[in-house]
């Protein structure tokens, strides 16, 4: 479907392909479509909220169900896979060898997505994306409520396999005259990603078990009726799930560390602290997962603990911006449009970071806590940062992939769009936070305040969605028509590009 | 990796065409998976969770509790009842004292009927009672048996989903006296701060009734006397310690003077109430 080196093949041999770019294209095709299914559910949900009362959806249980498809598409459909995407094309580049350690397991390990994403998309839950019992077990319909948790099931499966490859392509197929400190910190950041995904998620694959059969009825392990305590399962989620916030985080600074150098034609400022900062962060991500559950009565030393352990996180994120910053200072800096991502993912990562601060300080989380300032500060993390360095990743790895330039003009009309459009409404859903709206609400209470930040927040997502809709318009024009890149170095930067004769697969 | 000039071979690149054609297997693959969900969007919605199934199986078991004369006798018409083979009336065949009033509970997410008559094509359809439409969540109108008979069973039915039937059997009125009382029911989903609780929230009984305690929630009750556990006097004029869920229990009036008692529960002590005595 794309660039060939010595001869096009025919669809299905890239389609039932194991080689890794082969595997990383099926993986970004899916990505990009999952990104844009989830994000028209945005779409309509943000419709919804434009004005209080009913106005796109049914009932409020439609809106229940849209919404747990919108985060679980996003979180499990986008994210994950991308970063896998782009751990596919290039790990084995880095360091140096033919392909993944484990080929076949790979192409497995993509195929599970799918399967996981038909199941979730299919059954239309409406537990949310943390599926928190007692609701999930007593009331949540089936069989809507067993599919989400056969898929989740299966896409953990599909992640712990691609984290097993990519840790042994890393450590054990590296080039024996590589060490590992001279690797690309992108590597750094799929070996960190693929331990704490090994690490953390048999806990969530046990809990989605323990959850299915407390639904039958045969165990009451999360069913209060049954002896069981709902906080538990809290506690077994955030286990793996507040890692996976880094999970899902440091794939993205990841790739900054690629992007940031090439564009600003200087080495990275500090490679130690980079690693260095990578480590922590992956340390710090399992000392923090209850500050999930400060209202659900801890009592105070737990609190501080959690508190403390989040706060570490702090630091180790604030050497990796220190790090881009000292990298860009004094760079002849090309502002193409990965540069221009790059840039704004970092200057939002400093408005999540901040507001971060606010919600794990535990006497400031009682006010913030299940409103919509929650919803604006997680989403302006992984839409702010996370989803900005990916569109620029792509942006950047599009000569790569296809052979082709993307056109520059529409990529940044886009990037201030999208920059415009998430500031207008992930600030303003702080705000909303502040004023008392709940998070996963239909409906909202009438008074001005809350209708005026509705809207704004409401338009900012259509400047968003129009972006979004010109991406995809420059990635498909540019796929079949774009202008043939330069593959020795298409961004005119002077800087070393990728080896695109690894295209071409050899078994 | 190669050794020779890679430079000089030539890059194919994509075609406008395999590019249209790599866009047509991802829009098929959509537009299937669309076909399939889009037609069984209420269908994947409809199933209660199989542990409540097992509660009700576990309920249906234990004797039939003694309906109170003079009173509502209760038919739930369980949620995923529109899907046909579910269970959809419960009881499916009722029981109902002589003179009480019979109410429909819609617990389902689509509306019912319960109408009397087999069947559309009956020609009684709806002659002795008809329900009109009950929305999802809400109950019927109350539907009067006194001008019935005792030994009668009538079958009825909902308008729209036939396949849904059910009876009623009158029996005759329990004897009155010290057994029968004012009933008070703990509703389902009480155990959520904001939701309804108690019903009747304020109940007027006399000396000497006793007062019939229904658990509908799905988590344990209580229904102890006083304001709060801080209130020295809890639990000193009645405590029906824990109702398991579906469980029931009874207050006993006759050693309480007339007068107005507060009432809470012990395991969630904002949901409170009041029972007169005259």
């Amino acid at each position: 479907m794309v660039l060939e080196v010595k001869r096009p093949r025919p669809m299905w041999e890239i389609l039932f392909s194991t080689h890794h770019t082969d595997v990383g294209l099926l993986y970004l095709i899916f990505s990009i479509t999952a990104f844009i299914m989830g994000g028209a559910l945005a779409m309509s949900i943000r419709t919804e909220l434009f004005l209080p009362g009913q106005q796109l959806f049914a009932d409020s249980n439609t809106f229940h169900r849209v919404f747990t498809v919108h985060g679980t598409d996003m979180l499990f459909l986008w994210v994950m896979p991308l970063a896998s995407a782009f751990g596919n094309y290039l790990i084995p580049i880095m360091v140096r060898y033919q392909d993944m350690a484990w080929p076949k397991l790979n192409a497995v390990a993509f195929w599970m997505v799918p399967v996981g994403a038909a199941l979730i998309w299919m059954g239309w839950a409406d537990v949310t994306w943390n599926a928190y019992p007692p609701y999930s077990i007593i009331r949540a319909p089936g069989p809507a409520a067993e599919m989400w948790i056969f898929g989740l099931k299966i896409l953990g499966i599909s992640s712990v396999l691609g984290g097993v490859n990519f840790v042994v392509t890393i450590l054990k197929m590296k080039h024996p005259d590589l060490p590992l400190m001279k690797t690309p910190l992108f590597v750094w950041a799929q070996l960190v990603t693929s331990l704490m995904l090994i690490v953390s998620m048999p806990t969530f694959a046990a809990s989605l078990i323990m959850l299915y059969t407390d639904r039958l009825g045969v165990s009451g392990f999360f069913n209060p009726a049954m002896g069981g305590d709902p906080i538990a399962y809290q506690h077994l989620f955030w286990f793996t799930f507040h890692p996976e916030v880094y999970v899902f985080l440091i794939p993205a600074v990841g790739m900054l560390y690629e992007m940031i150098p090439k564009f600003s034609r200087k080495p990275i400022y500090s490679y130690a602290s980079g690693v260095i900062a990578f480590v922590m962060l992956a340390i710090v991500g399992f000392a923090s997962w209850a500050h999930h559950m400060y209202a659900t009565g801890m009592n105070f030393s737990e609190k501080t603990v959690f508190m403390v352990g989040t706060l570490a996180a702090v630091p180790a994120s604030a050497m990796h911006v220190f790090n881009w910053l000292a990298t860009m200072w004094g760079g002849r800096v090309k502002f193409a449009a990965p540069m221009a991502f790059t840039i704004g993912g970092i200057i939002l990562f400093f408005g999540a970071g901040a507001g971060g601060i606010v919600n794990t300080a535990m006497p400031l989380d009682f006010l913030t806590h299940d409103s919509y300032w929650v919803v604006g500060h997680m989403h302006l993390f992984l839409m702010g940062l996370i989803t900005f360095a990916f569109i620029g990743f792509i942006y950047y790895m599009f000569p790569f992939i296809t052979g082709r330039t993307y056109s520059e003009k529409a990529a940044m009309v886009q990037f201030w769009m999208m920059f415009i459009g998430v500031i207008l409404i992930f600030f303003t859903q702080h705000l909303l936070g502040l004023y008392g709206q709940p998070r996963r609400t239909f409906d909202y209470v009438p008074v001005p305040p809350l209708i005026m930040m509705n809207q704004i927040s409401t338009f900012g997502a259509w400047i968003t969605g129009s972006a979004a809709a010109l991406f995809v318009a420059n990635l498909v024009y540019s796929v079949g028509w774009g202008k043939p890149a330069d593959m020795k170095d298409p961004f005119h930067i002077g800087e070393q590009y990728y080896d695109y004769r690894r295209k071409e697969p050899h078994h | 990796m190669s050794t020779h000039h890679d430079d000089e071979e030539p890059i194919y690149r994509t075609t406008p065409k395999r590019w249209m054609q790599g866009l047509l297997i991802i829009g098929i693959t959509l537009a299937i998976g669309a076909a399939i969900f889009v037609p069984n969007f209420d269908n994947m919605y409809a199933n209660p969770p199989p542990v409540t199934r097992l509660a009700q199986a576990q309920q249906s078991q234990q004797p039939p509790a003694q309906p109170a004369a003079a009173g509502t006798t209760q038919i739930i018409i369980h949620s995923g009842a529109a899907v046909k083979g579910n269970p959809n009336f419960d009881p499916n065949d009722a029981q109902v004292p002589l003179g009480n009033k019979i109410v429909w509970v819609n617990q389902d997410n689509v509306p019912h009927t319960a109408t009397s008559g087999t069947g559309s094509s009956d020609p009684n359809s709806g002659k002795v009672f008809d329900t009109t439409i009950i929305n999802p969540g809400e109950s019927s109108k109350p539907v009067d048996t006194k001008d019935m008979k005792v030994g009668d069973t009538i079958a009825y039915y909902c308008q729209i989903h036939p396949y849904m039937t059910g009876k009623i059997t009158i029996t005759a009125a329990a004897s009155g006296g010290a057994a029968s009382g004012p009933a008070l029911t703990i509703l389902s989903g009480a155990a959520v701060k904001g939701n309804p609780n108690f019903q009747p929230d304020e109940l007027t009984a006399k000396k000497g009734d006793t007062i019939q305690v229904t658990n509908q929630d799905n988590v344990p009750h209580t229904v102890t006397s006083g304001t709060g556990s801080s209130d020295p006097d809890s639990g000193k004029y009645f405590d029906t310690k824990i109702i398991d869920p579906s469980g029931s229990a009874s207050i006993d009036t006759s050693n309480m003077p007339s007068g107005s008692y507060p009432f809470y529960c012990q395991i969630h002590p904002y949901m409170t109430g009041k029972i007169t005595i005259t």
